[in-house]
């Protein structure tokens, strides 16, 4: 049973839909809202860990598991994502990887004063790249990752969940 | 460039069933160092990874790698947690030693110290060695992996 409250985002709705799509490793660098989603995914035998120590690596390492049939997701901060720029670019657009990153929102303020420069490029870093994207801020946002796995599949290429949901219901 | 590694890692990890021969270059796992922690973490027993070190960047004309003739990338391997690391300078020795480095479960690391060949032309006139797109080898190695049945 889920006891969060309506407005924020689960992280076992974030784990119901990322095993309904049958991903079977979760390529990720830890983040300031990620920590409860990584215990669910630690814990459950049917995904796999892969720890990177930069944003970039990912890229790389999802391509190879895709290429050999697997299906990864990355799991960022959009700190990590614009980092990893040339990486997205090189690995996953240019070899058409149908993969979904969820991307943790940092700065995210629903479009409010703003003060973090990160959450001010992220999304154009996004339209920059043609990288479409959906916005996830609570439960019932969750359909949208759907969408996205969806999408990517269909159109052969990286989709991005951006997370707005930081020190809520995603950090517990 | 930087990404070699990475994707030897995710294939191995795809496919544990197969041996993954990985050749990477010094350019660009100096790009990523830390991407061979996360390779040892996995610890992926099917990769057998080659370090192909020339010292320069070939394709660019040949400048030097920073610090090329300094870095032990063995060392580096086995101080991020790889169980096996080698380093050859001599071919005779590392002939000798392939059965022992592709007859154990890896992850391996083996550092070869190569002689560059430096093709110092613009890259309009380079030879091509490519008979392939990039898309298409992406696809003829999904269908010979039969990875497009399992996704």
């Amino acid at each position: 049973m889920n006891d969060m409250p309506a407005n924020v985002l689960s992280p076992e709705t974030v784990l119901t839909q990322i095993k309904k799509h049958g991903v079977t490793h979760v390529v990720y660098l830890p983040d300031s809202e990620t920590n409860f989603l990584y215990l669910l995914m630690k814990a459950d035998p049917a995904i796999r860990l892969v720890g990177v120590n930069r944003e970039g690596h990912a890229s790389s390492i999802a391509t190879g598991l895709w290429l050999g049939g697997a299906k990864p997701l990355i799991l960022i901060q959009n700190t990590g994502m614009l980092e990893s720029g040339d990486s997205i670019r090189g690995w996953l657009m240019s070899l058409n990887v149908p993969i979904v990153l969820m991307v943790g929102y940092r700065g995210w303020t629903r479009h409010g004063v703003t003060t973090d420069t990160v959450a001010t490029y992220t999304e154009r870093f996004l339209m920059a790249f043609g990288l479409n994207y959906y916005l996830v801020e609570n439960d019932a946002d969750s359909s949208r990752i759907t969408v996205a796995f969806e999408e990517a599949e269909r159109t052969k290429r990286p989709v991005v969940v951006l997370v707005g949901d930081e020190y809520h219901g995603f950090n517990r | 460039m930087g990404g070699h590694a990475g994707l030897g890692l995710g294939l191995a990890l795809a496919r544990p069933d197969k041996k993954v021969m990985l050749f990477d270059s010094e350019g660009d796992i100096l790009m990523s160092l830390g991407i061979l922690a996360t390779v040892a973490e996995q610890a992926p027993s099917n990769l057998y990874h080659f370090l192909i070190d020339n010292g320069v960047y070939a394709t660019t004309g040949g400048q030097p790698v920073p610090n090329a003739d300094n870095i032990q990338y063995d060392m580096i391997a086995r101080g991020c947690g790889y169980p096996r690391t080698y380093a050859f300078t001599e071919i005779g020795d590392f002939e000798r030693a392939l059965p022992e480095i592709m007859g154990k479960p890896g992850p391996v690391f083996t550092a070869c110290k190569v002689v560059p060949e430096i093709e110092n032309e613009p890259i309009g006139r380079r030879r091509r060695w490519q008979t392939r797109s990039r898309d298409q080898v992406v696809v003829d190695l999904r269908r010979a992996l039969g990875s497009d049945a399992s996704s």
